[in-house]
């Protein structure tokens, strides 16, 4: 059997939520989580920008010195998944911090959630803007996509030609009304004179006709427009970019990924087999994900939207992905357009004068060079919309991160086999399913998605999301990692088995123990049925073993007569009295009894 | 809580000199006077009389130590020759603050007051030491009881609360019990032989760790239980030891004090003006003198005719401790004998009853069954069940010891009065009931300094559990019950009692207003006919052949004149 690169790991806690002294600081976090007993350390950022160079120089000490791998939890307000332009930049900046964060602080991976917001039909205030500038996956404005691909073009034109117009056509729009108008009011007069509508129904038809044409000569108008290879002359009016529309941007991205046939979708209907058998998948009927998504609209089918929104959101969270994988690696458009990260952390350290430079500079390429990226399956923040995030299924996540690779491998980025999935047992509970048979999905549908997965946050999978400390011989918990054990968890690159600390009087218990004894059992392969003794704890040297409770239940065996008798010597038996009178104190009488 | 009575002084001798004398005992001749009779010579129900020739005062006037010699010699001869039952009933002595040796004495006292009060701080102490380890055995009495009645519900919850709960959070069965809110009822429900993790998720279905949980603390319970109830059988036992130990050691301590109080009671301090006043020779304060008090009885059966008949003792004798065992008919006859002895005539009788009371009052105890059984008991030993006839010698001895100016020590011995009483068994009867009180005196003033007894609204000595008793009846119950006649037997006995009393006072009235001596029938046991019987079987043999010949004789000899 090969061997397991499994290690125990702890998170060290939000300062924001209780404010507790002992994480004040990031360096406070760190020493907190050093006493806990793992080789490695999460760290709970409360804020994407929270490691800066002379703080992480210090935890980089301390992490040398104790021997312990440092990971950083980023930001936890990134809205990948959101087809909007300002959005779409708040989060690569938050994801940028975050990795700079990650590097000074000498971090091996960076952990984010995979979606913020639930469902996009749904979104009303919740944080999000309301005028929106639709974008694409690579932040762009979405008139690029509808240039690129003349069938998505031409739905869209022939869908939304009546909302879109004004938007899109702006003062433009004026002249296509007037000149539909004015034929449409000489065609009329033209059948009247020719006697074959009376002059009652001359009204009538010139609205009749002034709507055909309206309709041809906007549609005309929005080809033209929307089709033009110059990008100022198809950029839409500038009042219509920003009156975008989450549910239609999520349309257009949904409807580009089908008629492209990209690989994201690709893989995505595989996972949903028998929804696509539902609904008659045909890949040739370029309507076809618009009836589909009329009928799951009609009938309020979960599943399939589910299906939809991850779809795009995986797409999204590919984009961001790439991008930040540029950055890091400075090609694409930070080659020279924008810096990258090595360059910025040049030029801080230049700035800030560091002494030994090379070597500084050096270490923290280090660090970059090895640096990975974890996406969390995300926690259902609002508990009613358990179930309705964009992107929460961690068989989607994995087709994203997959996808990720296949591009960032083809442009020869190095960070290609950086992109990770990082399961939280937890978070799977709040969305409203069993981790059970979620992750049972996840590894019927990729065997081997250990691969893919650098850490599992191994907490109790209670919805509540309580944090509660992982107990000892909870075999619930190593049934979920046997299951992914058996998909390959461990077997190729360190992976980490974390508990995420809660806030309770004492936040860690015996979790610690109970993870590592959890770890020593997969890596001697042991299924969850034959479990031994140890495993509860119960086996001699374990710690609720039958020989360690004996030493005190023999020290406490006469408390039944403590307390209730009167005779002061009882404490130490009758012949205590004697033996002080002796000479002996009290405590060595006692300890002489008990021997 | 019992309501301790107002103060009242105690009524034990004090250390000052009360003149005259004081009588610790009743007067024979008050009691004379008292017994119920319908006529002055009727002595149905007792009869005491004073022999006139044998009662007078005598006081010689000797050399210092003679009078201790002479008495030592003649109370040794009545005892051991002439059969007599003598006993000291009262001793005491003052000496002058002149004397030369009164420093010593005083001295003397004052270390014996020491040691009566360290004596006394003891059986205090081993009475605390008592009651705590007999609260001490209750405890283990009741652990030792879940065991002998495997009372398994009991030991789990002990181990569960009081032991097991020192386990660390998350060890101990309470802490856990958030985990698995039904651990410590599954816990409950099985048996030492659910030992295993498949025994028991067979028996009360639940998942492995909580199984493997319960198996380690089934064993650990069974390991703590084998343990537990070992130390707890050899503990109890030590502490029984120590326990019955102690309450020896409380009678000890008792025995040990009872000389040493009775000593200091003896040593009366009082100031020479005081004494000079009731002496009777020509001297003035600053003379060195002492005074020592000391009074015998002693008493003999009288010869006769003593026929064997012996009947059953009365009812209220069998209240008594220890005597309802006697019932049974397993006990054999002279096993009875030894504790309930007969007589021919039971000299525990109305007039005893009528007599108590007052030897209550004076002694100021509570004379129970068990002085009447004890009192019955040396009657019957000392003298014997046939005959109801006894004379009883009082010797009260006054010695007054003092140096004249010249030198010469002299002592003059007062026998104030010298008396041979006859009397049938039931006065006898009293007067040892009065020894055995005066002896008990001494007890229950101990007990009375260690707060077992306390001085009741009536004036008399009585144990703390009679003042509980008589507020809480309920929850204090007498142990044994009296053999009170009730019903019919009641009105019967009462209707003959007060059949006796009344006809009794009848015939008194019609005497005493005519004149006569009308005795319609006997009212008592004893021979009314005493002058012919009495004075010629008893009385006249008993001045001529030992009271003259024997003990007046020996007092002549050795003390001289009159």
């Amino acid at each position: 059997m090969p061997e397991l690169k499994l290690k125990a790991a702890v998170s060290t806690g939000l300062f924001t939520i209780a404010h507790p002294e002992d994480l004040a600081t990031v360096i406070r976090k760190v020493g907190y989580g050093l006493t806990r007993g793992t080789s490695a350390i999460e760290i709970a950022g409360d804020i994407p920008h929270e490691i800066d160079y002379t703080e992480g120089k210090e935890i980089r000490s301390i992490a040398e010195k104790q021997g312990v791998d440092l990971n950083l939890h980023g930001s936890l307000t990134i809205p990948f998944e959101i087809p909007e332009m300002v959005q779409f930049r708040e989060a690569q900046d938050h994801v940028q911090k975050s990795l700079k964060s990650a590097v000074y602080g000498g971090c091996h991976y960076v952990d984010f959630h995979a979606c913020l917001h639930f469902w996009v039909e749904m979104l009303t205030y919740v944080g999000a803007r309301l005028e929106i500038i639709m974008c694409d996956w690579k932040g762009r404005f979405i008139s690029e996509i509808l240039y690129e691909n003349d069938k998505l073009r031409k739905l869209f034109i022939e869908k939304y030609w009546d909302k879109y117009d004004s938007l899109i056509l702006g003062e433009d729009i004026r002249a296509v009304y007037y000149r539909s108008q004015e034929e449409a009011t000489l065609k009329a007069r033209d059948l009247l004179e020719t006697g074959q509508i009376t002059e009652e129904e001359l009204g009538v038809k010139i609205g009749e006709i002034h709507k055909e044409l309206l309709e041809k000569y906007t549609k005309e108008e929005l080809e033209k427009k929307m089709s033009n290879p110059l990008p100022e002359k198809r950029d839409w009016y500038h009042l219509g970019k920003l009156r975008g529309d989450y549910v239609d941007a999520c349309w257009l991205i949904a409807n580009y990924l089908f008629l492209v046939k990209d690989p994201i979708w690709e893989e995505m209907i595989k996972m949903y087999k028998d929804l696509m058998n539902r609904y008659k998948y045909d890949p040739n009927d370029d309507y076809w994900l618009y009836n589909a998504w009329k009928k799951a609209e009609d009938t309020g089918d979960r599943e399939f939207k589910e299906f939809y929104y991850g779809t795009v959101s995986a797409k999204f969270l590919q984009g961001h992905l790439m991008l930040a994988a540029q950055w890091m690696s400075g090609t694409g458009i930070f080659k020279e357009q924008y810096p990258s990260l090595p360059k910025i952390i040049e030029n801080e350290l230049k700035m800030m004068k560091v002494p030994n430079f090379e070597e500084e500079y050096n270490e923290l390429m280090g660090i970059l060079k090895n640096i990975h990226i974890a996406i969390e399956n995300p926690d259902a923040r609002d508990p009613r919309e358990a179930g309705r995030y964009m992107l929460w299924k961690s068989k989607q996540i994995y087709v994203a991160i997959k996808q990720t690779r296949e591009e960032l491998k083809k442009e020869g980025n190095p960070y290609w086999d950086k992109m990770m999935m990082l399961i939280d047992f937890e978070h799977i509970a709040t969305q409203g399913i069993d981790p059970n048979e979620e992750l049972a999905d996840l590894v019927k549908n990729v065997p081997d998605v250990g691969k893919y997965i650098k850490c599992i946050h191994s907490n109790y999978p209670s919805p509540m999301h309580s944090h509660w400390p992982i107990e000892l011989g909870d075999d619930r918990i190593y049934r979920l990692l046997w299951i992914l054990k058996e998909a390959e968890l461990g077997k190729h690159h360190t992976t980490y088995i974390l508990f995420e600390r809660g806030g309770f009087k004492d936040p860690f218990m015996l979790a610690v123990t109970a993870l590592k004894l959890m770890i020593k059992f997969l890596e001697e392969n042991v299924p969850p049925e034959k479990l031994p003794d140890e495993f509860y704890g119960v086996a001699p040297h374990g710690i609720l073993s039958e020989e360690r409770q004996w030493a005190t239940i023999y020290y406490h065996a006469m408390d039944p007569l403590k307390g209730t008798l009167k005779v002061p010597e009882e404490e130490y038996t009758f012949l205590g009295r004697a033996a002080v009178e002796a000479g002996k104190r009290p405590e060595e009488w006692k300890k002489e009894e008990l021997r | 809580m019992a309501k301790l009575p107002e103060a009242k002084p105690v009524k034990f001798p004090e250390t000052w000199t009360r003149w005259p004398m004081e009588r610790r005992y009743l007067s024979i001749d008050w009691i004379k006077e008292n017994i119920p009779k319908t006529h002055e010579l009727d002595m149905s129900l007792g009869f005491v009389e004073r022999l006139r020739n044998c009662t007078f005062r005598y006081n010689p006037t000797v050399s210092r130590g003679t009078t201790f010699h002479m008495m030592t010699a003649l109370l040794n001869m009545m005892s051991n020759r002439w059969e007599f039952n003598v006993q000291k009933v009262d001793e005491w002595f003052e000496i002058s603050t002149s004397h030369p040796y009164y420093q010593s004495i005083t001295k003397q006292k004052h270390e014996l007051v020491r040691e009566v009060k360290e004596g006394l701080a003891h059986v205090d102490r081993a009475i605390s030491d008592v009651e705590l380890l007999a609260h001490d055995a209750r405890r283990y009495r009741e652990i030792l009881t879940y065991f002998k009645e495997k009372d398994e519900h009991s030991l789990k919850a002990m181990f569960i609360d009081l032991v097991d709960v020192n386990l660390p959070e998350g060890v101990s069965l309470r802490s856990i019990a958030p985990r698995w809110p039904t651990i410590i009822a599954d816990f409950m429900i099985l048996t030492d032989e659910d030992d295993t993790v498949e025994k028991i998720q067979k028996k009360i279905k639940v998942s492995k760790a909580e199984a493997v949980v319960l198996t380690t603390k089934v064993k650990l319970y069974k390991k703590w239980k084998d343990f537990f109830g070992r130390e707890v059988k050899d503990r109890y036992r030590r502490i029984l030891e120590r326990l019955y130990g102690r309450i020896r050691s409380i009678e000890e301590y008792r025995n040990w004090l009872r000389p040493l109080i009775r000593r200091v009671q003896m040593m009366r301090e009082v100031d020479d003006s005081t004494l000079m006043m009731h002496m009777n020779f020509p001297a003035g304060a600053g003379m060195p003198f002492s005074i020592q008090h000391m009074e015998w009885w002693a008493w003999n059966k009288l010869e006769g005719l003593e026929p064997t008949e012996i009947h059953r003792a009365p009812k209220e004798i069998y209240e008594a401790k220890g005597t309802r065992a006697l019932e049974r008919p397993t006990v054999r006859k002279h096993e009875r004998e030894k504790v309930v002895p007969r007589f021919r005539v039971e000299p525990y009788d109305d007039v005893v009853k009528k007599f108590i009371p007052e030897i209550e009052k004076l002694h100021g105890i509570k004379i129970t069954k068990e002085m009447i059984l004890e009192a019955r008991r040396r009657l019957y030993e000392k003298g014997s069940p046939g005959t109801e006839w006894y004379v009883i010698i009082e010797i009260p001895c006054l010695v007054e010891s003092w140096r004249t100016p010249a030198g010469i020590e002299i002592e003059d011995t007062d026998f104030n009065l010298l008396s041979s009483i006859f009397v049938t068994h039931n006065i006898l009867l009293l007067r040892i009931i009065e020894m055995i009180a005066e002896e008990y005196k001494l007890d229950y003033y101990i007990d009375e300094l260690l707060g077992k007894k306390v001085v009741g609204p009536d004036g008399l000595i009585h144990e703390i559990d009679d003042l509980l008793r008589e507020e809480f009846p309920e929850l204090y119950p007498k142990e044994e019950k009296e053999l009170e006649p009730k019903g019919f037997a009641k009105f019967i006995s009462d209707v003959k009692s007060s059949f006796r009393s009344t006809m009794r006072r009848i015939l008194r009235a019609i005497n005493y207003t005519f004149g006569l001596r009308l005795q319609l029938f006997k009212l008592g046991p004893y021979d009314p006919v005493r002058s012919e019987r009495l004075f010629l079987t008893y009385m006249r043999p008993y001045i001529r052949e030992i009271f003259v010949p024997k003990i007046w004789a020996f007092m002549l000899k050795n003390l001289g004149g009159v």
